[in-house]
């Protein structure tokens, strides 16, 4: 019994991360659908919503509400200026791809170090929002917080609410067209500079989300969206960075992968909790040399 | 003012950019071979020469040398105490320093390569902008691992006291200008082969291998052991400089070996232009000069002292460069030139004449 208390934790601290890696590696997987490019500056995003929900709580005193609001904005904004302004010029003059890569990681840099200028002039080096995160009940040695409770959910509706999207909407339809084939989808008069538009537009706005509830969830400091990024990358790598339902359940395995995983190889094995990172870093290369295209690829199809 | 401790630290920097930048402008310029875990093969250098000394000098505080100082003998090398013992030892045995520095160079390069032709494996499997992220991953791994167990670096602290082996100069400034022009030989041996190699018939199949992979292989070549050979030479060298790191900084840690340094020699080599060594020779001047300036003790010479730290700012100026290249001149400063052999001189005076 004493090992199922203990188990409690690791659990519950899954299920939160790989919620949060849903928010976050979801526009990952988009913007990789429909440009090709890894972002390494999506990390930025979710640090730019995790500032936004801060300094606006913290500094301006707004309620958690609003503060949401101007961390999906603020993600928002930047993702599609950090498109207009560097990729898709990138994109007109027919880069290759890892000359997109190298730019966005030029992009990550700056955008990462002027957070931190900011930081460091405002002393918000290491800060949380300051909201209460409030135990809701406790199971064995785990607790279930308010941020359980809305996290949760919000991971599974937008999982919900994209397949819909994906497979209902005409709209969707055409972004999946463009996400297979660009040529074929502009030859068949799909509005691609548009779709383009809409996949930067909800990459910023769901990693902006994302950043503003780990604020709730934990300290940040300018660095918490670079952390993070092995772990968005690990969730949507397991899909191939195109299919929304492996990274969907790709952020559960890192999540449960990185709490669940290290505790039962503690326990068992007694491996050294500072492994933990490592964990995540072998999927991703585990996943890139054997399998790049995702797991779901084995099986011909399911790409959503 | 006293200049000699910037000036020192500003060519001992500049050769291991240089010996870094040549490493990757090999891979990436001529192969193709994005090697984004440049910061690991650097790292691999560091770590051998922080194992040889510590090991080395261990032994030594237990034999005659150690007594002779009146040294207690070593029992942990991870210790404050035996970093004292270490620095002793080195300033008061030039020979065994030297023997030390060599040892750690030959295997450093030796285990460097080991390692580079290993991971060329996954070049083989994945295209490059995964090949990219494979190598990132793993300096991140090794990063970790590294960071978690103290057997390689002592773990999260570092090893401390991995004493210069010219610690017997007295005059720090002599002993300075002494490393600093140690260090550019090695660079500037390094300059010499990178230059040979990439003129070399080699140095056309790797070009060879970048522009058409397929074509190369059509044509015979063996693909898979020239992307070996490459990232075994790049590396080698790679690991090369990260010894000559150790001993300049005089520790050796795993949380120095972050992905902003391949960034930064990235930097260097597109500032400069991929495949040319001259480029990048100028492209890791210029980056060196922004590294070595952007320091809180350079600007603090000055009397300026910003409000925030000036190390952020550094970074801010490298990605916004790295932008504006890939944006702009994606061929760096001076482009890829025409593959100077004797066969194309014999012409060009013919043309001229």
């Amino acid at each position: 019994m004493e090992f199922l208390a203990e188990l409690a934790a690791p659990l519950l601290t899954g299920l939160l991360h790989g919620s949060l890696f849903t928010l976050m590696a979801v526009g990952l997987t988009m913007t990789f659908s429909v440009t090709r490019m890894i972002n390494f500056a999506h990390a930025e995003l979710v640090t730019l919503g995790a500032y936004a929900a801060v300094v606006a709580v913290n500094n301006y005193g707004w309620s958690l509400g609003p503060a949401m609001a101007a961390a999906v904005l603020i993600g928002l904004a930047a993702a599609v200026l950090v498109d207009e302004l560097v990729y898709k010029p990138l994109t007109a003059m027919r880069a290759p791809d890892l000359y997109l890569m190298v730019a966005s990681i030029g992009v990550s840099m700056v955008l990462r170090h002027i957070i931190y200028i900011f930081a460091d002039l405002n002393g918000l080096l290491n800060v949380k929002a300051r909201v209460l995160n409030n135990p809701v009940m406790f199971v064995g040695y785990g607790t279930v917080t308010t941020v359980h409770l809305w996290a949760v959910p919000a991971a599974l509706l937008l999982a919900l609410g994209l397949h819909l999207f994906l497979t209902q909407s005409l709209t969707g339809k055409v972004m999946r067209a463009v996400a297979d084939n660009v040529m074929l989808a502009q030859a068949s008069a799909a509005p691609v500079a548009r779709i383009r538009r809409l996949a930067w537009i909800a990459a910023g706005s769901l990693a902006g989300l994302a950043g503003a509830v780990w604020a709730v969830y934990s300290p940040v400091t300018p660095s918490v969206g670079w952390g993070l990024l092995p772990r968005m990358f690990a969730s949507a790598i397991i899909g191939g960075l195109v299919s929304f339902s492996g990274t969907f359940i790709g952020a559960y395995v890192v999540g449960f992968a990185e709490n669940l995983g290290i505790f039962l190889a503690n326990y068992f094995l007694g491996t050294p909790l500072d492994y933990r990172g490592i964990i995540t870093f072998l999927i991703v290369a585990v996943m890139l040399l054997w399998r790049p295209a995702g797991v779901l690829a084995a099986r011909g199809g399911g790409r959503w | 003012m006293n200049l000699t401790p910037l000036i020192a630290s500003f060519l001992v920097f500049y050769g291991l950019y240089l010996i870094l930048s040549l490493s990757l402008n090999l891979e990436y310029g001529y192969a193709g071979q994005p090697n984004f875990g440049k910061v690991f093969f650097y790292s691999v250098g560091a770590y051998t020469a922080g194992a040889v000394t510590a090991h080395t000098l261990r032994w030594a505080s237990f034999g005659p040398m150690g007594e002779a100082l009146g040294l207690p003998p070593v029992a942990d090398i991870c210790s404050a105490a035996a970093a004292v013992v270490r620095e002793q030892l080195a300033a008061a045995h030039p020979g065994l320093m030297a023997v030390i520095f060599l040892t750690s160079l030959v295997l450093a390069a030796l285990l460097g390569a080991a390692a580079g032709y290993l991971l060329s494996y996954p070049a083989l499997r994945v295209r490059e902008v995964y090949l990219a992220m494979v190598l990132l991953i793993v300096a991140e791994i090794s990063r970790s691992y590294v960071r978690a167990n103290s057997a390689i670096a002592c773990g999260a602290h570092g090893l401390v006291g991995v004493p210069n082996p010219l610690l017997w100069i007295d005059d720090p400034g002599v002993r300075g200008y002494a490393y600093a022009a140690a260090v550019l030989a090695v660079a500037g041996i390094v300059y010499v082969v990178a230059q040979r190699l990439g003129n070399s018939p080699f140095g056309r199949v790797l070009k060879a291998v970048r522009d058409d992979e397929l074509a190369a292989q059509v044509l015979g070549k063996r693909v898979a052991r020239i992307k070996g050979q490459v990232m075994a030479i790049g590396s080698g060298m790679a690991a090369v400089a990260g010894v000559l790191y150790a001993f300049h900084v005089q520790f050796v840690g795993a949380e120095d070996f972050i992905p902003v340094i391949t960034f930064n020699v990235l930097a260097m080599v597109i500032l400069g232009g991929a495949a040319n060594h001259k480029g990048v020779a100028l492209g890791a001047l210029i980056l060196t000069a922004v590294d070595r300036m952007s320091r809180t003790s350079f600007l603090a010479l000055f009397g300026l002292q910003p409000p925030f730290d000036v190390n952020y700012l550094r970074y801010v100026i490298i990605g916004a460069l790295l932008v504006v290249l890939i944006m702009f001149r994606p061929q760096g400063l001076l482009p890829e030139g025409p593959v100077r052999t004797p066969a194309v001189e014999v012409f060009q005076r013919r043309g001229s004449a």
